[in-house]
C-alpha cells in the first residue's frame, strides 16, 4: 500500500485522489488503493471488524471507483415500485434511510440504501440490484417501534446499525424511474414539486455519492454530462414534508398520490 | 471586457464549455468555475450565434429579426445576459 499516489489531483487529510487512483486512510481501521475504475485493494488494522472495515470499502472506496469508471452513483435509499426505480437523495441526515424503512415497511422491496448506481449502458437509466441492508441510527429505529437486539453496528462507537432486507429474486438491472430530493416544509406547505432542466440536473449533480470526488479527480465535466443524461430520463421531483415519526403516515400519502400520476414523460 | 459593449466588438463563446439538453431546456457548464447554467429560447439563440465568432451589431439584428423585438429593447435585455456569459468565462472577444 503506497503513502501517498502520483499525481495526485487532490490531498487532503484522509484520502487522495487522482482522475483513476484514490487513496484512503481512516487510522485503527482500513486502508484502501482504487484505481483505474477496476481495483480496490484495502490493508485492514489489526482488531477492525468487517462492519467497520465495510463501511470504508462499500463507501467511499467504491464511490471513488464508481466516478473512475465513468458511472453515476447517487447517495441514495432505493426502492422498487411496478418494476422500476425509485431513489430518495438528501444531505446525510435527511431521513432518507427512515423514509425507505417505512416504505419497507408498507411492503416495498429496498433496492439499496446509502448508494444508488446508475448505469447509461442501455437505452435508459438502470440500477443494478443486489443485497441490500438498511442503516439506521437507534432513534430511527425506535421511532419505527424496532429495537437494535441481535442487529451489527455500522462503526463500534455509533449507535447505527445495519438492519438486513429480505433479498429477493429481481432481476440484475431495473430502470431508474422516479428520483425525490427530501426537503423539510420549515414553514413551507408540504407537497411535491416536479423540476425541469437545469434545476433537475443541479439536482442530482449535487446529490452525487461523494460529491466532492468529480471535482477532485478532475472530473466535473463528466459528472455534469452524466446528471443531464439521468435528469433528461428520470422523473426528478422535490418532496417537501415535516420532519418526525408522526408524519411518516402524510409522506406515504403524498408519495402515493404522485405515483398514483404517470411518471413526468421523457425522452 | 468592460460593458456596456460597443457594436463594432466581435465576440465569441468560449470554447471550453459543456452543454446537454434537459427538458427542452439548453443547460451548461462553466469548466473552470463547475457552475451550470440554463438557457430559455433568447439565450439558447444567442449562444448558438457565439458559436461563430459575430460582431455584436450583427447579433443585435439578427435577433430583432427572429425574435420581432425593438433593437434597443433586445440590447437592453441581452446586454446583461452577456455580462453574465463573461463573468463566468464562458464569452471572449474574438481577436
Amino acid at each position: 500500500m503506497p503513502a501517498e499516489i502520483d499525481g495526485a489531483t487532490f490531498r487532503g487529510p484522509v484520502y487522495e485522489t487522482g482522475p483513476q487512483s484514490f487513496l484512503f486512510s481512516m487510522p485503527g481501521v482500513v486502508r484502501c488503493l482504487v484505481t483505474g475504475g477496476e481495483e480496490i485493494v484495502y490493508e485492514r488494522a489489526p482488531g477492525a471488524t468487517d462492519a467497520e472495515v465495510g463501511v470504508f470499502v462499500f463507501g467511499s472506496a467504491f464511490g471513488a471507483l464508481c466516478h473512475q469508471r465513468g458511472l453515476f452513483p447517487l447517495h441514495a435509499s432505493t426502492i422498487l415500485l411496478d418494476g422500476e426505480a425509485v431513489a430518495f437523495v438528501g444531505r446525510s441526515g435527511a431521513g432518507k434511510s427512515t423514509l425507505a424503512a417505512t416504505l419497507v415497511e408498507r411492503g416495498h422491496r429496498l433496492l439499496g440504501d446509502d448508494m444508488c448506481v446508475v448505469w447509461h449502458d442501455s437505452a435508459r437509466p438502470e440500477v443494478a440490484t443486489g443485497p441490500a441492508a438498511l442503516r439506521l441510527w437507534q432513534h430511527a429505529l425506535s421511532g419505527l417501534g424496532k429495537d437494535a437486539t441481535g442487529l451489527d453496528r455500522v462503526r463500534a462507537e455509533m449507535p447505527k446499525y445495519y438492519v438486513p432486507v429480505e433479498a429477493s429474486d429481481l432481476p440484475d438491472r431495473v430502470p431508474l424511474r422516479r428520483v425525490y430530493a427530501l426537503r423539510e416544509a420549515r414553514g413551507r406547505a408540504p407537497g411535491i414539486e416536479h423540476v425541469l432542466g437545469l434545476r433537475a440536473v443541479n439536482v442530482l449533480a449535487t446529490n452525487a455519492y461523494r460529491h466532492r470526488f468529480p471535482r477532485q479527480m478532475a472530473a466535473t465535466t463528466q459528472l455534469f454530462q452524466l446528471a443531464a443524461l439521468t435528469a433528461a430520463a428520470v422523473d426528478v421531483a422535490l418532496l417537501v414534508r415535516p420532519i418526525g415519526f408522526e408524519h411518516l403516515s402524510e409522506v406515504y400519502g403524498m408519495l402515493e398520490a404522485d405515483w398514483a400520476r404517470p411518471a413526468v414523460a421523457k425522452s | 471586457m468592460t460593458f456596456p459593449l460597443n457594436e463594432q466588438e466581435v465576440l465569441h463563446a468560449a470554447t471550453d464549455h459543456v452543454s446537454a439538453e434537459v427538458d427542452g431546456q439548453l443547460v451548461m457548464m462553466s469548466v473552470e468555475r463547475g457552475r451550470y447554467y440554463g438557457l430559455d429560447e433568447v439565450g439558447r439563440r444567442v449562444w448558438e450565434l457565439l458559436q461563430q465568432p459575430i460582431r455584436l451589431g450583427d447579433l443585435l439584428d439578427t435577433l430583432v429579426e427572429e425574435f420581432e423585438v425593438g433593437r434597443d429593447d433586445c440590447a437592453a435585455d441581452i446586454m446583461p445576459f452577456l455580462a453574465s456569459l463573461a463573468e463566468n468565462d464562458l464569452l471572449t472577444m474574438a481577436d
